[in-house]
């Protein structure tokens, strides 16, 4: 039986790597597919107390994260996709005019 | 040796049947094609095959060689790694999904130790689920294929073919919950067992008269799923333009072909399975005197055959066809005087029965029907099947909570 | 449809290609540790909504787009120094929370009475009906967005 800890380690390693590269990309894309890997690291956080506490609340509240997960993706890419026909550019610093 | 036999039973026996398994579906896959192919042809009045061996029973064999021996290009400019990926991809998951489908649920007892006739444990709890998630999958195949052939043609095929495919398989995974309503469980064993609840009723027991709107999304949108006439467009496409496998050549193309009948297979073994009763016999459960049935069709069949054999024009046929016919009546005869062997046969034998009914249903449909247009194909998964799909749900909610109201009617 | 290298490096270079394919091995990876902690229903589910749906929205995307290759630039300067401060204390305030944390939650053994998709379907219509039916609203809500927002424009 694998300890719970190691899988929360896991799951905040891959959190961390999630927000690294939510932060440093700026493919607006890979920024999206950052969150997807940041939901799916506390999924797996969720699932592996689930297990630890012999409850059936943390696979539960899995499926909610993942029915979130994909709305957001769905409108996400919708407007990725608008963004990318309007400025002709996928870089997300190329998409700056409401700067100063 | 035989200590490291007896250690990892269980590896060794699930090894052996993995292989096992595999010879006979790619086996059965070559002859599915044959089949088809006979079928066409005689739907249109004229032979198939028919030189290549006796009534061209070797056809397949050509086939193979021809496509081993054949030129393997790859097109210039074409992202190898995904190239060679993608029909691969198709072809791993399309087997992977027989492994998870019981043939039968008496293991055979082998040295001290249960066999079961089929890969996955009897008890997958999440059996269906998982045949589901492998069919989800199996979109990237047909996807991955249009994109890294560097060609118009092929990628347009392929998003096509991929929307068609995702398309169907909402109408797909919702036509099947009336049955998991009704069966209670994702374990293919136990929607099985809840046909045979009433075994007197026989046929009439099984789930294709509650739910036929739902055997009917179910069988329409697995045809779609897997891209067959009339849902073949995508494919279609290489007979007029391009499709997604048009930049693949012979193994690879091989490979997608191969995937395609396997998951024709593994559909037919699904709609056996939920709904017309997997290895439970039509006859209802008294009538024992039915359980000589494979044998009264096995041993007229194999006589049959020799007797073909004899009058056949070339001395091969003459000599191969006796010796099959002989081995067709031969295993009847093995039935007739082992009844356990007998008892032990009657599930596969009408699991596999009704996957040759439902294969027939489907070459029967390559040589009637013609193939729907684009935007028709979508029309029909998205406003017509769908919906249904969730009126079905709906009414055999319904119908199941009124009986657990009120009773059981 | 340009036949140009964004075609060709589609999954072989770096860039967003390259993301996907990471982004989806970690999506199996992560059904298949489910299935080690015995929650086989969510691994199904996370395989099929995950692996078969939403990574295909991703992949018609980057096809449509033809956003394979990521323009080559350096990692960006504006976030740099904030960014890393910000990751590194994430980091640091969640390996210290969990080092802390001495005797780790003992794992219960599985009792599998209740099998996972039993137990999960008895919470969800039983005491979670209320989200469930919010959820479902919320994938209309989705669902009428991303048609909304892909349409052409009329003009």
């Amino acid at each position: 039986m694998v300890p719970t800890n190691y899988y929360v380690i896991l799951s905040a390693i891959l959190f961390g790597l999630g927000v690294f590269a939510f932060i440093f990309k700026r493919n607006i894309i890979t920024i999206f597919m950052s969150i997807e890997l940041m939901l799916n690291a506390v999924n797996l956080a969720f699932v592996a107390f689930s297990q630890a506490l012999g409850k059936l609340d943390g696979q539960v509240f899995v499926l909610f994260v993942i029915v979130v997960a994909a709305s957001e993706a769905a409108v996400g890419l919708g407007i990725i996709i608008l963004i990318a026909r309007n400025r002709q550019t996928l870089n997300v610093e190329r998409v700056d005019l409401l700067k100063l | 040796m035989t200590a490291f036999l007896s250690t990892n039973a269980e590896l060794v026996i699930t090894v052996v049947k993995i292989a096992l398994l595999l010879f006979i579906v790619l086996t059965v896959n070559a002859y599915l094609t044959w089949f088809e192919r006979k079928v066409v042809a005689h739907m249109q009045s004229r032979w198939g095959p028919h030189r290549v061996g006796p009534h061209g029973l070797l056809q397949p064999l050509a086939d193979g060689v021809k496509f081993l021996f054949k030129e393997d290009p790859t097109p210039a400019g074409v992202d190898k790694f995904v190239y060679y990926l993608a029909p691969l991809l198709a072809l791993a998951l399309a087997l992977t999904s027989i492994a998870l489908i019981p043939f039968g649920p008496d293991p055979i007892r082998l040295f001290n130790h249960d066999i079961y006739l089929g890969i996955a444990p009897l008890d997958v709890n999440i059996g269906i689920l998982a045949l589901f998630a492998i069919t989800a999958m199996g979109v990237y195949g047909v996807a991955l294929a249009g994109w890294s052939s560097n060609s118009k043609y092929p990628l347009l095929g392929g998003l096509r073919s991929s929307a068609q495919m995702i398309s169907y398989e909402l109408a797909l995974t919702m036509s099947v919950v009336g049955v998991l309503l009704m069966a209670g469980s994702f374990n293919l064993k136990q929607i099985i067992e809840a046909q045979a609840h009433h075994p007197e009723r026989g046929i009439f027991g099984w789930n294709v008269w509650p739910q036929i709107l739902g055997f009917f999304c179910f069988f329409v949108a697995a045809v779609a799923e897997t891209n067959r006439v009339p849902f073949d467009l995508p494919e279609a496409e290489s007979e007029l333009v391009a499709g997604f496998h048009t930049e693949y050549a012979s193994f690879k193309f091989a490979m997608f072909f191969i995937a395609e009948y396997t998951s024709m297979i593994t559909v037919s073994c699904l709609c056996s399975i939920l709904f017309f009763g997997g290895w439970l016999s039509p006859f209802p459960a008294s009538w024992t005197f039915t359980h000589y049935l494979p044998s009264a069709i096995l041993i007229p069949f194999g006589l049959w055959v020799i007797w073909d054999g004899f009058r056949y024009e070339t001395i091969f046929g003459r000599l191969i066809l006796p010796g099959a016919g002989t081995v067709i009546a031969g295993l009847g005869a093995v039935f007739v005087l082992f009844p356990n062997v007998n008892e032990f046969i009657q599930a596969p034998f009408w699991l596999l029965s009704k996957i040759f009914v439902f294969l027939f249903v489907y070459v029967w449909m390559r040589g009637t029907l013609p193939r729907f247009r684009y935007d028709q194909l979508m029309a029909f998964g998205w406003k017509l099947l769908l919906p249904l799909s969730i009126v079905n749900v709906i009414v055999t909610s319904f119908v199941i909570l009124a009986r657990m109201t009120w009773g059981a009617k | 449809m340009r036949n140009d290298s964004g075609t060709r490096r589609f999954l072989c270079a770096g860039g967003t290609g390259r993301d996907w394919r990471g982004q989806l091995d970690f999506a199996e990876a992560s059904a298949g540790l489910y299935l080690l902690l015995g929650a086989e229903f969510v691994a199904a589910v996370q395989i099929i909504v995950y692996g078969g749906a939403i990574m295909v929205l991703f992949v018609f995307v980057i096809m449509l787009l033809n956003a394979g290759v990521e323009e080559h630039t350096s990692i960006s300067k504006m976030a740099g120094a904030p960014g890393l401060l910000l990751v590194v204390a994430l980091a640091g305030f969640v390996a210290a929370t969990i080092a802390k944390s001495t005797e780790s939650v003992q794992a219960a053994p599985q009792t599998g009475e209740i099998a996972s998709t039993l137990g999960i379907s008895n919470m969800i219509f039983k005491d979670f009906v209320y989200p469930f039916e919010l959820t479902s609203f919320l994938i209309l809500v989705a669902v009428l967005g991303a048609t909304v927002l892909a349409q052409r424009e009329k003009s």
